[in-house]
């Protein structure tokens, strides 16, 4: 018996979505005029299947606990939110309610949401559905991990019926927030779910095994069957509530088949072939690789540019670890000076990056704040350009010193450290071994050390025993409230020092400040230089590298018109119910 | 007799204990846990998140932890998996009856072409033997690999998504099922091949200069008698240990065909289990693959019982 | 030429390349060229651009054309004259210093294309092979050692031990290793040295790998046990050692040595998996896993082939040691011969003939 032994996963991004909460004050009101939602200059063939792979089964059919893309994906086809963000605009545009208003004093919103909605199995849409998918939000008892987005200082949000087809939401002060927190929140069939909460927990509701009849959502979509480990099939909605602009009811395509197809080699095969109509999340060399393949019909290939996405070089710069040995005390007494830090983004090239290991297809960062985010980043600053006579100048003014080829401290230690990568990924462990690359001429013998994804974050995250990481993480949202969680120093992507029940150092304060400043400011301009400045501190205090941002690659048959790549989830089928076949 | 087998049987509970008991020691040795990777999840904070850790599991040590497994297997039970919040049973089971039809079609090739190309001897056995050679220098992945990607570039891939719940309804079916179970079986064939090519090979190669196939061909018997009456029943003992061999692994062999093929069977769910940490999801599974490795052997020892007298008199 | 004879050529033509890895590797295998990312294997010409024959082969460098990702001009290649047997060194870096069988003025030659980072495959290659080789070959040695001292112990001691032993080796084929390998990359400490990277990654290999084929060896303990020649060296009064020195060590030798040659190729796929969990391989050295790992993605087949250099190599290395131990295994004259000559006396047929064979 030959043992066998290899495992091909397919390279996966380690993408983790930061917050999504993200508001703009107004005071406006935002309105629909008919009931059914009409997409204006769409016209479209109805007819017709698509078929689309997931590169794993998804775990759960409920919007609620769905965190890994296979679920989101599917639930964000079966499902519709009140309030919806305009993927192509970025801005927030009326869903299942009409209407929205603002209080003047900013405490309370008023959606009024749109009659004659009926769920995929037929039964109506009503003010009741809300308040208890909120109350499933919010309420500790189930575990939503949505239930502290929607906390504000602590308090959750309430949520009040005021009539059959009006519901006010409360917030507990004034919070510069608007209806992007809405985007992306199911709400779900209370007639269906209700009954089965006092019995069960919200966990073992709508699982893969539960019965297509018992599952119903607003969305375009419904499920229709599901074949355990092999594909699960959508059927078109019949009760769905938008409309083209000749009023055809979408969506257009009658049904969507999943397959799931956990090599992304044989994904790509599989769609050269013909078997698949669209590609998603495509790696640089993959995408390319299409190019190489002859498929049986005509493609398009889709660069949607950068995405929310980033990779980072993440610092260690947590408290002391009591378990760690000498020399890691050793490491983070380094990271702890800023010229070290600013050194090292120095020695960097960027573009070697953005040539080698994603082929072009990706931009050189200077903060975390992506070109997705259009009008978030700040023009001032500018990716850094590798300049290495500065970064040694940085170095000898804090007490290192360059004998031979190797880097001393002030003590005469020799500088070295590792960079950890997760090994299931290939564009990481390749920016480790250029970054590798680029600290030698620093005179760092800097170490990559790949490990499996779990023991990676654990060691992040848990147990802090790591110098260096090399890692991925990706923006909620465009708006600076989805970094929210990334810039607070209590937040829980504070990577580089987690859990600090104070800020450790002023500028860490200094940033907790403006970000909290930036939520209650109403006006846009005020709001941007806030945020500008929260980015200035960041460049220059570097306590993790911005590298670079890869562009949202994807390909489709080339008679499908519809999909784009967007950054916000669900990515490319957000907009599913418009796809339809070109005759 | 009986008392072997119960002896067996016996062996085989201490070895699934130790199994289970091992699976779940190193499970707990290893970094990291199913909620490490929602510890990023931005709207999840540290309280809720170890609600969640409670609720998934409300044992405090590991011998706590493997009792109350042990209580619900004896029930029948054998857990939730974490991931897909689902009981194991429910997830493990279809895709268990897929590996199985994999494992079987691509077995029962390798036997069918392994017995046949060991009966060659002569000029073309030297080739056979390169051939074998050839097949056992190439490690499994890449094999599988090269195998995967000449089936896609000649379209010879089945097209998705695979039907196996039913094939056998009706000719249409049953025909869309035997071309996607062709290639992966044929893949795991060529895997499975050179090994029973060369226990066919030594043993038919030394029941050749066995006493009884000797006398037979001297007195002239038809070749096909010597084969079959002779030749084969005196290779017959190897060759019945390996295939209770190849039970053992019916579960286990397939694991990677089937990630490649994306085949709908245990492969890519261990897989991903293992990753997740879905704990009961790979206790199950290895106790499965355990529980089969076992009863592999005891087939073979049965079925060698049967087949050679000398053993019954040495039990009796 | 008979296939032993081929086979023994390959061998000692690998081990070559490899003894003498610093002399045919052209540049050290951690090399970066950032400029020249996937350039494809560069050909020799024995003709200058005008069409005279220069017995001085000239490497054909393509250029590459600005802007593009990994394109390269196909048109008018610079013609540079290969040098051979000259003293190199990678700028900065006096470890790297040695004598190349050939090598380009002011750059490298790149006679199996480059990979992402610009790194010379076939430098890569000579290298990779060196350390797999010593990595699969020692913890194969050292898992038949051990499954051959299990197989003897359960083939000889009585039932009890066997029984036990039988229970072990079962526990440890079904036991998932995977968490194991994760909790021994969580003991060891983060920065490993490169030498203790490749012990660790043998150890365990052996450890993980040796329980098949003690099972396999100790079905022929077994049989070996039972026959004639046992049962009469034991009347004879004859001591456990000599029976299991004289007897049964003769029996099972060739098997073991099977056993071995199927174990390499396996080892060096495991290392892709190992590298993996954090146990294996990783930069600065490389190895044919590492390299095997590069080449199994559809991107490497379409359009870099060259990637795939590593399997176009093993395989016939691997063949070589399989037909090799395959050869001495089953007896006829030898190509091993430096075995002591009992050891390939007793054909194994006999031995498995005897009585079942128990796996």
């Amino acid at each position: 018996m030959k043992a066998l032994f290899v495992f091909d996963l397919p390279s996966r991004r380690i993408a983790v979505p930061l917050l999504c909460a993200a508001f703009a004050l107004s005071t406006s009101v935002h309105s629909a005029s008919s009931q059914a939602l009409r997409v204006v200059s769409l016209h479209g063939n109805p007819g017709g299947s698509l078929h689309a792979s997931l590169r794993s089964e998804p775990r759960t059919l409920n919007p609620v606990l769905a965190a890994d893309i296979a679920s989101r994906t599917v639930t964000a086809a079966l499902n519709a939110d009140l309030l919806h963000i305009n993927r192509a605009t970025d801005q927030v545009e009326p869903a299942l309610a009409s209407s929205f208003q603002v209080s003047r004093n900013g405490e309370s919103y008023t959606l009024r949401l749109r009659q004659d909605v009926h769920f995929s199995d037929g039964s109506p849409f009503t003010a009741d559905d809300v308040v208890f998918s909120f109350n499933v939000y919010l309420d500790p008892r189930f575990n939503a991990p949505q239930r502290d987005l929607l906390l504000i200082d602590g308090q959750p949000i309430r949520v009040t019926r005021i009539g059959p087809y009006s519901v006010r939401f409360d917030l507990p002060h004034p919070y510069a927030a608007a209806a992007r927190l809405f985007d992306g929140l199911a709400i779900l069939p209370r007639h269906l779910l209700e009954p089965q909460l006092h019995s069960r927990t919200l966990a073992d509701l709508w699982t893969l095994a539960t019965p297509p009849a018992q599952i119903a959502g607003l969305g375009p979509y419904r499920l229709k069957s599901y074949t355990p480990g092999q594909s699960l099939i959508l059927e078109r909605n019949p009760y769905y509530w938008k409309q083209d602009a000749a009023g055809h009811s979408l969506p257009y395509i009658d049904q969507i088949d999943f397959s799931f197809v956990s090599n992304q080699d044989a994904e790509s095969l599989r769609f050269a072939a013909g078997q698949l109509d669209l590609l998603a999340r495509l790696t640089a060399d993959s995408w390319a690789s299409l190019k190489a393949l002859s498929t049986a019909q005509p493609i398009r290939e889709l660069d949607g540019g950068p995405g929310l996405e980033f990779d980072l070089l993440l610092f260690n710069l947590n408290a002391a670890v009591a378990a760690r040995p000498p020399q890691a005390a050793l490491t983070q007494q380094w990271f702890q000076m800023q010229p070290f830090r600013q050194a090292l983004s120095l020695a960097v090239h960027r573009d070697a990056i953005v040539h080698l290991v994603y082929q072009d297809r990706a931009v050189a960062l200077a903060t975390p704040v992506t070109p997705a985010s259009r009008l978030w980043a700040n023009p001032a600053l500018h990716p850094a350009m590798p300049d290495i006579p500065q970064a040694l100048h940085l170095l000898s003014g804090a007490g290192f010193a360059l004998r031979g080829n190797a880097l001393y401290d002030r003590q005469g230690n020799r500088v070295h450290f590792t960079i950890l990568a997760s090994s299931s990924n290939r564009a990481q462990s390749g920016i480790a071994s250029l970054l590798a690359h680029d600290f030698a001429a620093l005179g760092i013998d800097a170490q990559v050390v790949p490990l499996e994804f779990r023991s990676f974050l654990q060691r992040i995250t848990q147990s802090h025993d790591f110098d260096t990481a090399v890692m991925a993480l990706s923006a909620g949202d465009t708006d600076p409230n989805g970094n929210m969680s990334l810039w607070l120093s209590n937040g829980n992507l504070h990577l580089w020092n987690q859990g600090e029940a104070q800020p450790a150092t002023a500028w860490e304060a200094e940033i907790d400040r403006l970000m909290n400043q930036q939520l209650s400011v109403t006006n846009l301009q005020q709001r941007r230089a806030l945020y500008d400045r929260v980015q200035s501190i960041y460049a220059d205090e570097l306590p993790f590298l911005s590298l670079v941002s890869p562009h949202m690659l994807a390909a489709a048959r080339a008679s499908l018109a519809g999909p784009t790549p967007t950054p916000l989830d669900p990515g490319m089928l957000d907009n599913l119910a418009t796809f339809y076949w070109q005759r | 007799m009986i008392r072997t087998l119960a002896t067996r049987i016996a062996h085989a509970l201490i070895t699934l204990f130790a199994v289970s008991l091992l699976c779940f020691a190193l499970l707990q040795a290893a970094p990291g846990d199913y909620f490490t990777t929602l510890t990023l999840e931005p709207g999840l904070s540290t309280r809720t998140l170890d609600s969640l850790r409670r609720e998934a599991d409300p044992h405090a040590t590991l011998v706590q932890r493997y009792l109350s497994w042990c209580g619900s297997m004896l029930r029948g039970d054998m857990g939730h998996s974490l991931a897909y919040h689902m009981p194991v049973r429910d997830l493990l089971a279809p895709r268990i009856l897929n590996t199985l039809l994999l494992s079987a079609a691509g077995l029962a090739g390798a036997w069918i072409v392994g017995l046949l190309l060991a009966a060659i001897h002569g000029r073309f056995a030297t080739l056979v033997h390169a051939f074998a050679a050839l097949l056992w220098s190439i490690p499994d992945p890449v094999l599988a690999f090269l195998f995967l990607l000449a089936a896609l570039r000649f379209h010879a891939m089945a097209p998705l998504p695979l039907d196996t719940s039913n094939p056998f309804v009706s000719l249409a079916t049953a025909g869309r099922f035997l071309h996607a179970i062709s290639l992966p079986a044929l893949a795991m064939s060529l895997g499975y091949l050179p090994l029973i090519l060369r226990h066919a090979q030594s043993g038919v190669a030394a029941a050749r200069s066995a006493p009884a196939v000797e006398g037979a061909e001297v007195r002239g018997l038809p070749r096909r008698t010597v084969w079959l009456r002779y030749l084969l029943p005196e290779a017959a003992n190897p060759l019945i240990s390996l295939f209770g061999l190849g039970i053992g692994s019916l579960l286990s062999a397939s694991l990677f065909v089937e990630v490649l093929f994306g085949w709908p069977g245990l492969g890519p769910l261990l897989l991903s289990a293992i990753f997740q940490r879905d704990t009961l999801v790979v206790v199950a599974g290895v106790f499965a693959s355990a529980l089969l490795l076992i009863a592999g052997n005891l087939i073979a020892d049965l079925l060698l019982w049967l087949h050679d007298p000398r053993l019954r008199e040495a039990s009796s | 030429m008979t296939m032993p004879r081929v086979a023994t050529f390959i061998l000692v033509l690998y081990a070559a390349l490899f003894l003498f890895a610093d002399f045919f590797a052209v540049t050290p295998s951690d090399a970066m060229d950032p400029a020249l990312p996937y350039l494809p294997p560069e050909t020799l010409r024995f003709t200058s651009l005008t069409g005279q024959f220069h017995l001085r082969p000239s490497l054909a460098r393509r250029q590459p054309i600005t802007g593009l990702f990994a394109a390269y001009s196909s048109q008018q290649p610079a013609l540079i004259p290969l040098q051979f047997f000259v003293i190199t060194e990678s700028p900065g870096d006096p470890a790297s210093r040695h004598l190349r069988f050939c090598s380009i003025p002011g750059g490298v030659p790149h006679f199996l294309g480059t990979d992402e980072f610009g790194r010379d495959v076939w430098s890569r290659l000579v290298y990779g092979g060196r350390l797999t080789l010593l990595i699969s070959l020692s913890a194969a040695f050292a898992a038949t050692l051990v499954a051959l001292a299990v197989g003897f112990l359960a083939g000889y001691a009585g039932p009890l031990a066997d029984s036990a032993l039988m229970r072990l080796v079962e526990a440890c084929i079904a036991v998932p290793w995977f968490y194991l390998l994760l909790a021994i990359r969580a003991l060891l400490p983060l920065r490993t040295s490169p030498l203790l990277a490749a012990a660790v990654c043998a150890f365990v290999m052996a450890a993980v790998g040796w329980a098949r084929p003690a099972r396999i060896l100790r079905g022929a303990a077994h049989s070996a046990r039972q026959s004639s020649y046992v049962s009469l060296a034991r009347a004879t009064g004859a001591s456990p050692w000599h029976i299991a020195r004289w007897h049964l060590l003769p029996a099972l030798a060739p098997l073991a040595l099977t056993q071995f040659s199927i174990l390499v190729p396996q080892f060096v796929a495991a290392e892709v998996a190992l590298s993996f969990f954090g146990l294996g391989i990783s930069d600065p050295l490389v190895s044919w896993g590492v390299m095997l790992a590069a080449a199994q993605h559809l991107s490497a087949i379409v359009q870099y082939p060259w990637l795939m250099s590593p399997i176009w190599t093993m395989i016939p290395l691997f063949f070589a040691i399989h037909i090799l131990a395959d050869r001495s295994a089953s007896a006829s004259p030898l190509t091993l011969s430096f075995l002591p000559r009992h050891w390939y006396k007793l054909p194994r047929q006999k031995v498995q003939g005897e009585s079942p064979v128990r796996l």
